[in-house]
């Protein structure tokens, strides 16, 4: 017999935790994004293509049908969905007329979401105050707004993890979306200071090695595809393997 | 004011069971599931699952739906108004009987200090 705390969280979070469903395949398409730039033999790269594309699709299609025929159906409680029905002030021979409203907004959401923002500004604030470092790929240079553009998704992909993680009760089994939200988040952060950073570290042997990893991380975009899709797939097979040792039959 | 023995035996048996507290507690947390859901997430046999749905569905707490779904018969059940109200004064009892299982003393108890 099952925990009964496990057996309330895995009914209520049911639909989220069919990883394979949703976050695999996304993630696997985001990580073919960022990892193709890397790989330069052709061969590699129609395999990569074929990663990237061809497996996410039948992941997709085919994920649905094996929830369903794994685990069964669960149909969640109305609080639980994003839509609800809100009845109008409409009555016809049917009966009650419905339309779907969206959820309120509930206090905590207000407060994260300010949280959120007040954040960002500090982010912004540090970054326009601090010297930016300007990269040259080659013999080009990359666009000013290359950096603010990847440390925002950063922070947006990082909000996503911590977001998933606070709606889903904090708990210590889903603490891997907290890991996730630190490390993006934590990415965001150094982008607004890595002008002093970089200036700092790189005059020395061990902080040039160390300027080598962090510049393409805050300013290569296929760097941050890789970093976001490798986070949702493993998240997406975390949340898989959670349902299949709780419902295990 | 009853010990707490004499509360745990006015407790609703038909929730307090561990396989229908199992069941109940994965109807609480959504709108309905089916049989294959329940079987997986409690890890009961068919027929053990069958046998306590028969008994909760007898008591009024759980509504069985059976449809066609492809061919197959597929049997959907959720908790009742009076099911949810059952768990949830169930679980109000028992926060009052681990509050009153603290405060508890026997009658003729005395308070030896340990050597």
């Amino acid at each position: 017999m099952q925990d009964l705390d496990r057996i309330r969280f895995v009914t209520r979070h049911f639909h989220e935790l069919r990883g394979l469903s949703q976050q695999v395949p996304s993630g696997m398409f985001i990580l073919g994004e960022g990892a193709i730039y890397f790989v330069h033999s052709p061969a590699l790269s129609w395999l990569l293509l074929f990663f990237q594309i061809a497996v996410p699709i039948g992941v997709l299609l085919l994920s649905s049908s094996y929830y369903q025929r794994t685990f069964g159906q669960v149909e969640r409680l109305p609080r639980d969905l994003p839509l609800q029905p809100v009845p109008l002030s409409i009555y016809s021979s049917a009966g009650t007329t419905l339309r779907l409203a969206r959820q309120p907004v509930s206090p905590g959401w207000l407060r994260g979401s300010l949280l959120a923002a007040l954040a960002w500004a500090l982010f912004s604030t540090l970054r326009a105050i601090n010297p930016t470092v300007t990269v040259q790929w080659g013999n080009v240079t990359e666009p000013r707004w290359m950096p603010f553009l990847l440390q925002a998704m950063y922070f947006l992909f990082g909000m996503v993890f911590l977001g998933t993680w606070l709606r889903r009760e904090r708990r210590l089994s889903q603490a891997y979306y907290l890991v996730f939200a630190i490390l993006m988040l934590g990415l965001a952060a150094l982008g607004s200071i890595e002008g002093l950073v970089v200036r700092s570290l790189f005059d020395r042997e061990m902080g040039r090695a160390a300027t080598m990893i962090l510049v393409p991380a805050l300013h290569d975009r296929h760097v941050n595809y890789i970093f976001y899709g490798a986070a949702m797939v493993l998240a997406g097979l975390l949340d898989h393997l959670q349902l299949l040792r709780v419902a295990k039959g | 004011m009853s010990t707490p023995f004499e509360q745990l035996a006015h407790l609703d048996r038909r929730v307090h069971d561990p396989a229908r507290l199992a069941i109940l507690t994965a109807l609480s947390a959504c709108e309905r599931a089916d049989f294959l859901f329940l079987q997986r997430i409690t890890g009961l046999t068919k027929g053990n699952l069958s046998s306590h749905l028969a008994k909760l569905q007898e008591a009024a707490l759980v509504e069985i739906e059976k449809r066609f779904l492809e061919k197959k018969t597929q049997t959907l059940v959720r908790l009742s108004g009076t099911g949810r109200e059952a768990v949830e004064g169930y679980w109000r009892e028992m926060e009052e009987l681990r509050a009153s299982a603290v405060r508890w003393r026997p009658a003729n108890a005395v308070l030896v200090p340990s050597t």
